[in-house]
């Protein structure tokens, strides 16, 4: 009766217990004891101890596909706050203030000495800078929001990894038996693989051993060993760019490569891939800089060529926009604090047309970016020789589409001609379609049949002549207009948040599956738990009757032997 | 994922939250009309959204380029139209300073109306509008031309005038250069500067000129030099002084030549630059001879030559007084009037230049808002909301969230607990 009282004890549990996270279904094991009546042995049942139904296989499935869940649900939401800050209805932000501009260039081109024209190409361009600077400023403050969340996940998962120590502590102490503890673990255990991908070993005393990708421990027995998030090392083309993150294990080693999955690999991504590749980091400029270089090199370089008089003498047109080059590009583009409205050059010297210049700079929505650096590179590749001498190096990485192609010219111990750093380049180029050549000026450029950009890594050594010498590693866009650059660039991060998107939906649907399965194996079945009460109840019933019938045998047994 | 939720539960609360999800997207989209309001809604169609966008803005700065456009052009044509009339008016009075029967005083007030003519032409020539000089050039703030009398054409410019080159764009991309220049129109040049056949200015001043100058002088036919022909003028840097009393001031003009001598060309061109400031030309008469010509009575006397062939050969210190002569001003002129038909011509062929560019613009118009309304039409059918799939969806999509959670209200809570005793 009392192995009754138990088992009934377990069941009560076990319902108390049905909507507790974690909490699987406990079964009193029974046996059946001796029974040898010849050895004055009359049998019964006995308790074994109380067996739980956990099913570590299904366990670790939902953890596998709350890890995926946790990867896309971040992905989604660093996404989606991304592609806000690039309208895409062109009637604000960056393409509309283009559009602005292209259009005050228009208006400026019919009256050329008018100054109202010539304000509002000022008053456009400024608009433009603007709309760069908050572009800018809005991804660097999701980087900082994202840095933030990096901080608080890496907390929270130190803060499970302490309680999963904790209660292994606990199962230790308890001999591994304590459903309640248990529950504990495994709810904890869940909500880390929602963090970060884990691997989890059983131990024979019911603790777990958690280790992070299944390389770096979090948990072993009693023993936390909390990880941390830091920056990552400068970049070397851009070193003055902002720093990606990097995880540390307990033990300072750089971890990062084994958060594969989970909310810390989705912030991981966008600190480290998605967010650089529009604003830069230390190896690359960035696309939004890219395209703020593109446009402004594009005006100042028809500017500069044209003339604000005819003269004589004449007098030749002044930069309208300054920036930073690099990774601050979008960040610090300006108008020039100098310029004034009839300093803005009309006429194109080549031509004699009084509104040449005018004209060609309200047609640039539609015109392609120039192929080479543009007039900061001087290197005549026609007469150099000595480039790159050491030998030295000198790497374009070139972006075609989704492909990243880097293109290495060598030099030797007396440096190279301006034809053998061509053809060097040609001969890694030729197989995307691109040509490297010269312009009228014998600089670099490049040419190709579709669309691309390059990024100079410049001389490696520095102090080495290098086949082109613009600054700091400038990058270009070729063959696309910069509204079309921008479209890619939007179009491009709509297409990650809108496959992130049905990422979740996908993984949210696989997680549901995976905890219904594991809720079918181990799970408490109320119905199931109703059975054995009713069962244990009437076994119970039935012994009590039994004792009270032998109780009443051997009363009247007694009652009898005393009349004797 | 919430804690405490059974995996039933849980799915069931996730499927609920995508339909809501679908539902508000279905209501946004109504409620704004726009199907693509964020990337990722329509990734593939942001290009094309923003292609139309931009050209719709492109082509929408072109049409005001070309209204621009054509309200200058109209008010070109207008001026035009006023510089034919003055012509025209111009034309009549030279008639009458041409005839044999008209009085020197006659011909002087008819110089004066000329002169009044040429304050007008060149007002017709600063026409304004929207704040530019419609015949500006690239310099539109700045005004082409001013009145000034004593200048041989009776016009100074501020700056130097070049033709026109500003290029007018349509939607298409076409270029056309609408306006012409002040200086094209009614200052014709040749290479050398000199004023071209048709230059109104010119004609006008001469005009002027040839009517207010009654009073002659020359010095008969003891001068036999014909200066359209003479090129050996006052060789080896000889000179010779006329002196001219005009009134009460005592004005001397020198010609000085040089080694192998000057034209008669020169001698005049000499002459003239000391004599235009006091009203008085030197020019030739039919027989190529020196005559003086002036608007006030004056006497001129030859100082003869220094050395060599003068240009005049009369006898030195001859002395001749001006003589009211509408004789000498017939031919003159009768000159400048077929400048003024020349200046007729000029003005009109400009006219017609003008007519191709107005209808250029209109044509040009036209066609920028055909081109508006298709990148319209296409921009709405990539970016704006299907209204009736839309709703429709928004039906559907409100029916199944319904369903869903009556159904899952329905289901029973019951377990086996529930009948037990």
């Amino acid at each position: 009766m009392d192995v009754f009282e138990k088992a009934m004890g377990v069941i009560q549990n076990n319902v108390a217990n049905a909507s507790t996270p974690g909490y699987v279904t406990q079964t009193l094991d029974l046996s059946a004891t001796a029974f040898q009546p010849g050895s004055n042995l009359y049998g019964g049942v006995q308790s074994d101890g109380v067996q739980d139904s956990r099913n570590l296989s299904a366990e670790r499935a939902v953890w596998s596909q709350n890890e995926a869940l946790g990867t896309a649900t971040q992905q989604s939401s660093s996404l989606s706050s991304l592609q806000s800050l690039f309208n895409v209805s062109g009637t604000s932000g960056i393409p509309a203030a283009l559009s602005s501009l292209y259009s005050a260039f228009s208006a400026w081109s019919t009256t050329p000495s008018s100054s109202t024209a010539q304000q509002q190409v000022l008053s456009a361009a400024s608009q433009v800078a603007q709309a760069f600077n908050t572009t800018a400023t809005g991804v660097n403050q999701l980087a900082a929001q994202n840095g933030s969340q990096l901080q608080s996940t890496v907390s929270q998962i130190n803060q499970l990894s302490s309680q999963i120590a904790q209660l292994n502590g606990q199962l230790q102490t308890s001999g591994g038996s304590d459903a309640g503890v248990s529950a504990s673990l495994y709810n904890d255990l869940e909500t880390l693989s929602n963090l970060t991908s884990i691997s989890v070993q059983t131990q024979s005393d019911g603790t777990v051993a958690v280790s992070m990708g299944g390389q770096t421990p979090l948990v072993t027995g009693t023993t936390q060993f909390p990880i941390s998030v830091s920056l990552a090392p400068a970049g070397s083309t851009y070193p003055t760019a902002p720093p990606g993150a990097q995880i540390l294990s307990f033990s300072g080693q750089d971890v990062t490569n084994v958060v594969s999955q989970g909310t810390l690999a989705g912030l991981l991504q966008f600190q480290n891939t998605t967010l650089p590749s529009v604003v830069g980091n230390g190896t690359q400029q960035g696309s939004l800089n890219i395209l703020g270089q593109s446009v402004a090199d594009q005006v100042n370089t028809l500017l500069t060529n044209g003339e604000i008089s005819a003269g004589p003498p004449a007098v030749p047109g002044v930069a309208l926009f300054t920036y930073t080059a690099g990774t601050s590009v979008a960040q610090t583009l300006a108008v020039s604090s100098t310029i004034t409205g009839s300093q803005l050059a009309a006429i194109d010297p080549t031509t004699g047309v009084a509104n040449g210049t005018a004209d060609a700079l309200s047609q640039l929505a539609t015109t392609t970016a120039a192929a080479g650096f543009g007039a900061s590179n001087t290197v005549d590749l026609n007469t150099a020789t000595g480039l790159l001498a050491g030998p030295a190096t000198q790497t374009y990485t070139f972006q075609i589409g989704t492909q990243t192609v880097p293109a290495t010219v060598t030099g030797s111990a007396t440096g190279i001609s301006g034809t053998a750093a061509l053809s060097q380049l040609n001969s890694t180029l030729s197989a995307y379609g691109i040509t490297a050549g010269t312009d009228s000026n014998g600089a670099l450029q490049f040419s190709g049949a579709t669309a691309f950009t390059v990024s100079d890594g410049g001389p490696v050594p520095p102090s080495a002549t290098g086949v082109s010498n613009e600054a700091g590693g400038s990058s270009v866009n070729i063959g696309l207009s910069s509204t079309d650059f921008y479209s890619s660039i939007a179009a491009d991060l709509g297409n990650q948040a809108s496959n992130a998107a049905t990422e979740e939906t996908t993984q949210t649907q696989l997680l549901t599956q995976a905890q219904n399965m594991r809720s079918q194996l181990s799970g408490v079945s109320l119905n199931d738990q109703a059975a054995q009460l009713l069962q244990f109840q009437q076994a119970y019933e039935a012994a009590a009757q039994m004792v009270s019938t032998i109780n009443q045998t051997l009363s009247q047994f007694i009652t009898d032997m005393e009349q004797a | 994922m919430l804690s405490g939720i059974s995996s039933y539960n849980g799915g069931f609360l996730a499927d609920l939250n995508q339909t809501e999800a679908r539902l508000a997207q279905d209501q946004q989209q109504l409620s704004s009309g726009i199907r693509v309001s964020q990337a990722s809604d329509d990734p593939s169609a942001v290009s094309s959204i923003l292609d139309y966008q931009e050209e719709i803005d492109r082509v929408s700065q072109a049409q005001t380029n070309l209204s621009t456009a054509a309200g200058t052009a109209s008010a070109a044509d207008t001026a035009l139209q006023s510089a034919s009339t003055l012509l025209d008016q111009l034309v009549s009075i030279g008639s009458q300073g041409a005839s044999t029967t008209v009085s020197a005083s006659t011909q002087t007030s008819l110089s004066n109306q000329v002169q009044q003519i040429a304050q007008l032409m060149v007002g017709v020539a600063n026409t304004t509008a929207q704040g530019q000089y419609v015949f500006g050039a690239s310099g539109a703030t700045t005004q082409p031309y001013s009145f000034n009398w004593s200048d041989p054409k009776g016009v100074t410019s501020p700056t130097p005038v070049t033709a026109s080159t500003n290029v007018l764009r349509d939607a298409a991309g076409n270029q056309l250069v609408p306006s012409m220049t002040a200086q094209q129109i009614f200052d014709a040049q040749n290479p050398d500067g000199t004023s071209a056949t048709g230059n109104v200015f010119q004609a006008i001043y001469d005009l002027g000129t040839a009517l207010g100058r009654p009073n002659s002088a020359s010095f008969g036919a003891g001068n036999t030099v014909n200066l359209n022909s003479a090129s050996n003028l006052l060789a080896g840097g000889a000179t010779q002084t006329y002196t001219f009393q005009i009134g009460a001031q005592t004005v001397a003009s020198t010609v000085t030549g040089n080694t192998g001598g000057i034209s008669g060309a020169e001698a005049l061109s000499q002459l003239n630059s000391t004599l235009s400031a006091y009203g008085i030309t030197a020019s030739t008469d039919s027989n190529g001879a020196l005559q003086f010509s002036g608007a006030s009575a004056f006497s001129v006397s030859d100082g003869g030559p220094s050395t060599g062939n003068g240009v005049s050969n009369e006898t030195a210190g001859t002395n001749v007084a001006s003589t009211a002569s509408v004789t000498v001003t017939q031919t003159a002129v009768a000159n400048a009037v077929q400048e003024i038909q020349n200046a007729v011509t000029q003005i009109g062929q400009v006219t017609t230049t003008y007519g191709y560019t107005e209808n250029w613009i209109q044509n040009a118009q036209n066609d920028a808002s055909d081109r508006l309304v298709t990148l319209k039409t296409g921009l709405s059918a990539v970016q704006d909301t299907d209204v009736a799939a839309t709703a429709t969806q928004l039906t559907s999509d409100n029916t199944a969230l319904e369903v869903s959670m009556s159904a899952h209200a329905s289901l029973t809570n019951k377990s086996l607990f529930s009948y037990l005793g």
